[in-house]
């Protein structure tokens, strides 16, 4: 009642100055509050050159984070490669391996890619790990199917199993899924165009182009 | 008796005020630390609003459910805050049970964002509808006790 009372005295332009000066103070306290909270993620560029697609000196480099066992990745790879289509001297596409627990199948394909891209062959073996996905990921045992898909590609079977089955080679999948964590990727596939995220098949197709074009124009 | 009763929903009405007020801070903050697209892609599941929408959306909702949560706990712009907060769980409520009602295949609600508790879409629709109740009690909350509204209002 006190304060009821007081309002009656207080001029309205008291009033104002009080609840501006609390405002802008709470306001301030929250975006420092995020700011603090923020984790930036620090891009690595340590990716092999054979998951490199494009001109090195290209001014726009579209990180994806992938795993070949999940249907959104398969969905949107078409889109990223079109994206690329059209700007092929203006971007340049970095693979990463992001294979999630729950998919039986998906750090054995990922291995399986590594070994093809050792034979010069990673993005023709990524696209046909992509249309087959259906197939080798309800398999009892994936591992021949991989081999038949390296072999139509006209890889060596037998370097490309020495390979995918190879502790080097586990290690890289490895640690490229425990950096994409380091990193905070909340989902596959993710893509980083320069800083700006985009998560998700739709997303890609809907702000890829634009967000591109936004780069560019910078 | 009534006096009594009034005085007791006063100070209920603090403990009341903080419940909303804190869930709204807690997860508006979650979130607005994360990427905006994290928050798109859950947006995106709930298959509501379309794509040219979601991503500003994005970008506001962590921020409105933020500044409301903590302008309710401090108690600043109280019935304002209670007014918005309401709106905000409504709309909660809404996106959850059309997403129950057509069976969409959410394992979690993502309401906290990928850093908070993963509750179901059944136990954060129950959370949201509680706590739109709470909210709308709090817009009958005139001059409310322990918050920044009745300092400002009193004398120095």
């Amino acid at each position: 009642m006190v304060g009821v009372k007081f309002l009656e005295k207080m001029t309205p332009h008291t009033l104002l100055k009080r609840r501006l000066s609390v405002g802008t103070l709470l306001v301030s306290l929250a975006i420092s509050a995020v700011a603090l909270g923020r984790r930036v993620p620090v891009l690595s560029s340590d990716a092999p050159p054979y998951r490199r697609l494009g001109m090195a000196s290209a001014p726009i480099t579209i990180r994806e984070y992938s795993d070949f066992q999940c249907p959104r990745c398969a969905d949107g790879h078409p889109d990223l490669q079109a994206l690329y289509a059209r700007h092929p001297k203006d971007v340049q596409l970095v693979f990463h391996h992001m294979p999630l627990r729950q998919h039986k199948w998906a750090v054995w394909a990922a291995r399986a890619s590594e070994a093809a891209g050792r034979q010069g062959k990673f993005w023709e073996f990524a696209a046909r790990l992509y249309e087959t996905q259906k197939e080798w990921s309800t398999a009892e045992d994936a591992k021949p199917l991989l081999k038949a898909y390296a072999e139509s590609l006209g890889l060596k079977g037998d370097l490309f199993m020495k390979d995918m089955e190879s502790p080097a080679v586990e290690k890289i999948v490895t640690d490229e899924r425990t950096r994409a964590d380091a990193l905070g990727i909340p989902a596959t596939p993710t893509f980083l165009i320069k800083d700006r995220m985009l998560v998700g098949d739709t997303q890609l197709k809907a702000f890829g182009e634009r967000f591109v074009l936004e780069e560019l124009n910078k | 008796m009534n006096e009594r009763l009034r005085s007791c929903w006063s100070w209920g009405a603090v403990f009341l005020r903080w419940a909303p007020g804190s869930v709204l801070m807690v997860s508006g903050y979650l979130k607005a630390v994360r990427p905006a697209a994290e928050l798109a892609a859950v947006l995106e599941s709930y298959w509501i609003f379309p794509m040219a929408f979601i991503r500003p959306l994005a970008h506001v909702l962590p921020w409105v459910e933020l500044l409301v949560g903590l302008f309710l706990v401090t108690g600043f712009f109280t019935r304002t805050s209670a007014l918005v907060s309401a709106g905000l769980f409504a709309s909660f409520v809404a996106a959850l049970a059309q997403s129950l009602y057509r069976h969409l295949p959410l394992n979690e609600c993502g309401c906290f964002g990928r850093l908070g508790p993963p509750l179901t879409p059944r136990q954060s629709l129950t959370m949201d509808a509680v706590l739109l109740v709470v909210s709308l009690l709090l817009i009958l909350n005139r001059n409310p006790r322990c918050s920044l509204d009745r300092w400002i209002t009193s004398p120095s």
